[in-house]
This record gives structure tokens, sequence and C-alpha cells, in this order.
């Protein structure tokens, strides 16, 4: 194609788009709608991941040793765990049994002191975090073998298995589940284009009777795809950050606690919105692709 | 030029449109297509242009094999003939200027050159003066006109036309054929399927006459009425030296 024909054609799309203003107006309407469900449903998983990714951070493998052990030699175990793990420990802390009581006391003030440090009725306490939450097992085994070690809580006592498995469910089910949505939104598109096909086939008609080779009559609407996935990705784009920011100010202001489980950096938005118009933009493509090409093989 | 031989073609349907049929058509000749409605003149001209593809045997237009021309080279054997048809096919939106000139864009002609072919064309037809009108404000002779022009501007050495006077007044018929005959004396090949005998009988041209896919008649200088008579009369399709004495007359 040289340069006066892709003038020609940027000409006559501009036109035809201005021409077929309700046809244009529909099919950029519905590609906002399109985009802002997939947004919307992109952006709950998102939500959902991050929520279970953070809590699985949160979580640690609790590990009591046996009463009558000593402080050193719950030491020994943490500096074998940190020797054999090394940099997967995001953090491992010793807990003394008598910062143990005072916090059990502290917490629970309504409790007479009948002399619990003579008692003694708590062991030295070991706690680890991983940067890596699903190598739980390996750090548990590793301490339940442990002649010291009287109890390790981690897994299903600590709620982490459950939490990973969500995870990794959320992981597999948001993909599938967008991978779905971005078809379903393609063939929304795409027919919305075939609507606009057909409403100028005659033009096809002429073009073809006049020699036009199909890559000449394929390539305005491509653009007017490109065009309507794009400006309803924007829009669609822009009404679903619109919304959620709004939701997002209105849960900080009445439920501050559960802000930090939400996504809202302004940077994680701006990928979003990116995404979606990118999306929008290959939607637009390769829907009029589709259809183009189908009216002209049936044509 | 256009050259049928023994060809068929039977559309999903399971209609028969075409029955092997064998025709050849010289180039510079004017040829009518008469006969009844359904009996495959259509048919016969939408393989000239491959519109449709022949279930059975041969179709050469200007030394190219339609039925076996690669899908992506239709457009370059469609730019070598020009298309009139009987609800004229103009785009609504554009001038008759611009309808003639859209021929052109799709081409990719270099603007200078349409801005040269373009008058041409209209002036071949006599319709320079509505060069600037939209088909709306165009009679229907004058809309037939503009779609010959635009048939014509890229210079194709064939024109098929299907039934050109269909939507038209006598008058306007009788000015459209006028304007066919003039293109065939400038050298173009035109073939023309039509129902109008009053044209056919004025003319007294190449008269093919079909029936049930089949041609039925092919005679020099007949008339519709008496074309699948007179045998005496019939002229061979490969008898050019009469055809080209037709041409200069």
């Amino acid at each position: 194609m040289n340069f006066r024909t892709v003038e020609f054609q940027i000409v006559e799309t501009s036109a035809n788009i201005r021409r077929n203003g309700l046809m244009t107006a529909a099919a950029i309407t519905n590609a906002a709608a399109c985009l802002f469900v997939l947004g919307a449903f992109a952006l709950a998983l998102w939500n959902l991941s991050s929520m279970t990714e953070k809590l699985s951070h949160e979580s640690r493998i609790r590990v009591f040793f046996i009463k009558d052990v000593e402080l050193a030699e719950a030491k020994d175990l943490e500096q074998e765990i940190v020797a054999r793990f090394g940099p997967e420990i995001d953090e491992s802390v010793l807990i003394p049994r008598e910062e143990v009581l005072r916090n059990f006391t502290m917490e629970h003030p309504s409790i007479p002191d009948v002399g619990l440090e003579e008692i003694k009725p708590f062991p030295h306490e070991l706690q680890i975090k991983l940067r890596d939450p699903e190598r739980w097992r390996e750090v548990t085994e590793l301490a339940r073998a442990d002649g010291r070690v009287d109890e390790v809580r981690s897994g299903r006592e600590s709620g982490l298995e459950p939490l990973l498995k969500l995870r990794r469910m959320t992981r597999i089910g948001g993909i599938v589940l967008v991978v779905f949505l971005g078809f379903a939104t393609l063939l929304t598109i795409s027919n919305t284009i075939r609507l606009t096909i057909y409403a100028r086939r005659r033009e096809i008609g002429i073009m073809q009777l006049v020699g036009a080779t199909t890559r000449f009559i394929r390539f305005p609407f491509l653009l007017e795809g490109v065009f309507h996935g794009t400006l309803g990705a924007l829009l669609g784009g822009a009404a679903l950050l619109g919304g959620y920011t709004s939701v997002v100010s209105w849960i900080a202001d009445t439920i501050p606690a559960f802000e930090k489980w939400l996504v809202y950096g302004v940077d994680q938005l701006a990928i979003l919105f990116a995404g979606l118009v990118v999306s929008g933009l290959l939607f637009g493509l390769i829907g009029s692709w589709i259809s183009v090409s189908r009216h002209l093989e049936s044509g | 030029m256009i050259e049928f031989v023994d060809v068929s073609l039977q559309y999903p349907n399971g209609t028969q449109a075409l029955d092997r049929v064998s025709l050849t058509i010289q180039k510079g000749e004017f040829c009518f297509l008469v006969g009844p409605s359904g009996t495959g003149k259509s048919s016969l001209l939408k393989l000239v242009y491959r519109e449709e593809t022949p279930t059975g045997g041969q179709v050469v237009v200007a030394d190219t094999d339609v039925a076996a021309l690669p899908r992506r080279h239709v457009p370059l054997l469609r730019r070598r003939i020009g298309v009139v048809f009987q609800d004229f096919r103009l785009l609504t939106k554009k001038t008759a200027a611009e309808n003639v000139g859209y021929a052109l864009d799709v081409i990719g002609l270099p603007r200078r050159e349409k801005h040269r072919r373009v008058p041409k064309a209209l002036e071949l037809v006599d319709l320079v003066h509505k060069a600037d009108a939209y088909p709306d404000e165009l009679s229907g002779g004058e809309q037939q006109r503009v779609s010959i022009a635009r048939a014509l501007v890229n210079n194709p050495p064939i024109l098929v036309a299907d039934e050109p006077t269909g939507n038209l007044d006598p008058d306007a018929s009788w000015n459209i054929i006028q304007l066919l005959s003039k293109i065939n004396i400038k050298g173009t090949t035109v073939v023309v399927a039509t129902h109008d005998r009053d044209i056919v009988n004025r003319m007294a041209r190449r008269v093919v006459t079909m029936a049930d896919g089949r041609v039925v008649a092919d005679r020099q200088k007949a008339s519709y009425d008496h074309s699948d008579e007179e045998p005496e009369e019939q002229v061979g399709p490969s008898d050019p030296v009469l055809r080209r004495g037709e041409v200069s007359r």
C-alpha cells in the first residue's frame, strides 16, 4: 500500500466513522461496557489474590519447645533452621518463655497473678516467617523431627494451608476467568463490528467490483475496529477506575482496617488501565479482522 | 477475448444455472445476451468477472483462465472488466465525480492521474456538468451513465452490463445503449444481458439467446423476436471478419 492509498483510507475511515454515527456510538459503548466488566473482574481477582498473598506472607510457623529446654538450646535450633533455609527465611524471632508469659498476662489482665513466673507455664517459642510461604512443610518437618520441640503450629493449624490453596485457586481461576471473559469480550466486539460491516455491505460489494484487493477493503475496518476498541477501553477504563477509587475511599473511611488489603496504588491502577486500553485496541483489531475476513470469504 | 468452453454452473442449492455452454466473444465485439428471467444470462456474466466460478468447463477472459485464477488475483481481473448493473450501484454519499474516482482510488492511482481521467470519463458519458451532483439528484439514466463512467474510467478492454436499462424509460434506455455502442466503437468489447426487445431489435447486433441455462441461438444482426429462428442467417461466433466489419462501421 502506497502513501496515497493509506491517506485515502484514513480519510475514508474518518468519514465513515462520522457518517455512521449511531453505529459508531453503539460499537464504542459496547466495547466500553465489555471492557468495564472485564476490568472489574480482573480488579476483583487482583484484590483477592493480593489479599491471600499478603495474608499468607503474614502467616508464621510457630515452634513450641519442650518446657525444660533451655533458651540456648532453642537458639541452636533456630540457627540450624536459619543455616538450612538461609535466604528463604524472611524473619525469625525467638521469644523466651518469660516474654511469652508477659505477653499473655498483658493480653489477659483479669487472670490473677498466682506466681506464674515460678510455675513457668509457657515454653520458649520460635516464630518463623518465610519469603515463600509454600515452603512451610519443609520447615515444619525439620522442626518436628527435633527432640527439643514439643509442637509445631503451621499449615492447617495456622490457617496457612487453606490460604495457600485459595491463593493458588485465585491465580489459576483468575487467569482462566479473565481469558474466558476476554474471549467473550472479543466475540461481542467482533459481532458489533460485523453489524457495521453488514451496514456497509453494499459499499464493500462496489469496492470488490471495481477491483479493490481484500487487503484494501479490510484496512479501513481494522482502523475502525482499533478506534472503537481503544476509545471504548478509554471510556470503560475511566469509568471503572473512577468507580473503584470511590469504593476504595469509602472502604477506607468506614472500615479502615480493611484498606491495607486492597489494591489501590497509582502504579497498580495505571497498569490495569494500560492493560485495558491495550486489550481494547487488540480486541478491536482482532475482532474486526475476524468479522471482515468472514464477510469477504462468504461474499 | 471471452471464451466459454463447455461451461456448467450449479449453485449450492442445486439450481443448474448453466448447462455445458460454449460461446466465444471476440475482441471489439458487441453482443446481446437475451432470454427469459432465470435462463442463466446473469450467471454467465458473473463468471466473466469471477463473481461465480464454474462447476465445470473453462472460462477464459483476456487470456486468463478465470476459474483457475487464485483468489488474490481476482481484483486484478476485475480492473480489466467494467461492470454495469440494473440498479447502478453508486455510493449515495459520494458525488458523481467521486463515484467515478472511487474506482481509481481503490487501485491506488496517483491523484494527478485521477484528476485527469475522471473528467474524461464524465465527458464520455456527457455528464461533466453534473460532476458535483449526488446520485439522488440525478435521473435514472444519468445515474446509469455515472456507473458506466465508473466502469470505464480504468480503461478496461471489456464491459459487461447486466440489464443496464431495466430501471429506465425507453428514451433513457436508448441513450444508454447508444452510449454503450459508442464505447464499443472505440474498441471496448461489450456484452449486454437484456430483456429489452425494442433495443435489441433496433440495434441489430449479435444476439445470443439463452434458455434453461443453454445457448439456444447465436446470430449476427439478429432481432430479439427472431433470434431463435432463421437459422440460415446464423454466423458462427468464430467469424471475426464480419464482426470487425461491424465494429468499424
